[in-house]
């Protein structure tokens, strides 16, 4: 089984708790799942760490998917493609409820200006 | 004189990209999307492209219809009430949403979003920093 970067650094910080820490993490978690899935949701819509990773993947390599949608979670292309709708079901399949889907914006032939 | 502020939210933007990319939640009923939109500060209000309502399962012609005027010519485009959230800042807003394909463009404008925050622009940096305005 293949774990994420970030689940693979959550992991190797757990390995580093001691028994305390780990029983007071173990009494969290519990709480998390006892409160139902609002909790994991607001956890999942304050990821703006993973934004910025996100988005720092876009500098370096978005443009080589000029005018498509991407998925990204992190660093992490998950989908990319003409369709919406696609990219979405792909990046969900993979196991990441909300990816970030970013629309890479043709390369102009003149620079841009709002008039 | 000189004049300071404090901003609890400092975001670092894609450089190359072009524009000014923010991540925003919209949520329409129970549906909700994470997209990355543009910050513009040239913009009334925030528009999404066709695609993003069609994610989100909007009924896209029930809305209120408005025609706006931009660089690429008019684009017609539908308001819906959404939740927005953004840098863990949310709030109920009507958004708009193209009427067609053609509008290639997540917006962020002035109504409804960047009137919600405070905003200091470092681009040499390519650092946005927020205060977000209850």
């Amino acid at each position: 089984m293949t774990v994420s970067a970030n689940v693979s650094s959550i992991l190797q910080q757990i390995a580093a708790l001691n028994a305390d820490e780990l029983a007071e993490l173990r009494a969290q978690l519990e709480n998390q799942a006892a409160n139902g899935s609002k909790v994991a949701l607001q956890s999942q819509l304050q990821s703006d760490l993973q934004d910025e990773a996100a988005f720092k993947w876009i500098n370096e390599h978005g443009n080589e998917y000029p005018g498509q949608w991407l998925a990204l979670d992190g660093d992490r292309l998950l989908a990319h493609g003409s369709d919406l709708a696609e990219v979405t079901a792909a990046a969900r399949a993979a196991g990441v409820r909300f990816p970030l889907l970013h629309l890479v914006e043709p390369t102009r032939e003149h620079p841009y200006i709002r008039s | 004189m000189s004049y300071s502020f404090d901003f609890p939210i400092k975001h670092l933007y894609p450089d190359r990209d072009t524009g000014i990319s923010v991540a925003v939640f919209l949520t329409y009923g129970d549906k909700t999307e994470k997209v990355s939109a543009k910050l513009d500060t040239g913009a009334d209000f925030c528009v999404f492209t066709h695609d993003v309502a069609l994610q989100l399962g909007i009924p896209l012609d029930t809305g209120l219809k408005k025609t706006f005027d931009t660089s690429g010519g008019l684009v017609d485009a539908y308001g819906h009430e959404v939740s927005i959230k953004s840098f863990g800042h949310e709030h109920a807003a009507i958004v708009f949403f193209a009427a067609t394909p053609g509008h290639r463009r997540n917006l962020l404008g002035r109504q409804r979003w960047i009137r919600n925050f405070g905003i200091a622009l470092f681009d040499y940096d390519s650092a946005l920093y927020l205060q977000p305005i209850n």
